[in-house]
């Protein structure tokens, strides 16, 4: 899949926690986790599972940095 | 807002001809009602003379007349208000709400809501993706709630805004709303073919321009419909994803990057 984002960060779902619209998931990168909030209409679209592979998309205008 | 209620007084005036306020949209509606001018000051408590003037002046502010009739006979004649003339009195007593409100708004305890303030002026925003939709359909949780809106004959659009907006703004089914996205929270997948992405907001176009910076690439989207998306994405993506002028591509942002906003 060829997207813009420039940050992909391939990984493994470790954790869905569904609410009644948004879900949290949590995704392993290498050790490190990223949680991403989507809907939950996006998690039965995908058929999103926990052990899922999956790529964490992240705009570059979207990334703060801090020091 | 107890103490003394604000009144806020609306005039029209077309290059410096006389005023047309409260008055005298009062006064061409009551000739709506009676179908006559001589009747119509009686009922506002005017002379015919004074009446005539005062309509004279509601004429004057329109490129053609509000009313039409026999205006000068001795008995006032009969009178109707023209189409334009009802459209006058309409967006004025339009106009008058909204100024209401405004006023309403100014004389709070200066703690008002300033967007909504700004909104019933005429906000503009610097948000590039601005459309108008239809509310089709709505699913509340306890925190959030999901807004699906038609955008175009083929195409719609998800917000996730918080419970309380929903009621605050009192977003309903078939409620017309605006729906800002910045360009910058737009991203872009080349072909037509929707990418398998969790975000809710994928539509397909053709991109109609393409303005390159230093780092970054501002994209036109042709959604159809007479509707495009802007979308600012890295020039390097750009470049990488051959998006060029002519070809398809999938706009894709997520509905948590939507903000809704009502007039």
């Amino acid at each position: 899949m060829k997207i813009s984002a420039r940050n992909a960060l391939k990984g493994k779902v470790v954790d869905i926690a569904k609410g009644q619209i948004v879900a949290k998931v949590k995704v392993d990168v290498g050790g490190q986790f990223v949680t991403s909030l989507v809907s939950v209409e996006a998690i039965d679209d995908l058929d999103l599972k926990v052990g899922d592979e999956v790529s964490a998309i992240i705009k570059s205008t979207e990334v703060m940095l801090a020091k | 807002m107890s103490q003394g209620k604000v009144e806020a007084m609306l005039g029209l005036r077309r290059e410096g001809r006389p005023m047309v306020g409260r008055d005298r949209i009062e006064l061409l509606e009551a000739v709506g009602i009676h179908g006559s001018i001589s009747k119509a000051a009686k009922a506002v408590g005017l002379s015919y003379k004074a009446a005539w003037d005062a309509l004279n002046a509601v004429n004057n502010l329109l490129p053609r007349p509000a009313i039409l009739g026999q205006t000068g006979g001795r008995q006032g004649g009969g009178a109707i208000v023209t189409d334009d003339g009802l459209a006058l009195i309409a967006s004025f007593r339009m106009m008058e709400k909204r100024l209401e409100k405004v006023a309403q708004m100014l004389a709070g305890d200066g703690s008002g809501d300033s967007f909504s303030l700004l909104w019933s002026l005429g906000m503009k925003t610097s948000a590039r993706n601005a459309f108008r939709c239809t509310v089709t359909d709505i699913r509340k949780g306890e925190v959030n709630a999901e807004v699906v809106m038609r955008l175009s004959a083929e195409s719609s659009l998800t917000a996730i805004i918080t419970a309380e907006s929903l009621s605050d703004l009192d977003i309903t089914i078939g409620r017309e709303v605006m729906a800002l996205v910045k360009s910058s929270f737009v991203m872009l997948a080349p072909g037509a073919e929707l990418p398998r992405i969790s975000a809710r907001n994928r539509i397909v176009g053709t991109i109609s321009h393409r303005e390159d910076g230093a780092v970054s690439a501002e994209l036109t989207l042709d959604i159809g419909d007479g509707k495009s998306i802007v979308a600012v994405v890295t020039r390097d993506s750009a470049e990488e994803m051959e998006l060029t002028l002519g070809s398809k591509a999938v706009a894709f942002f997520k509905s948590s990057h939507v903000i809704l906003a009502v007039d």
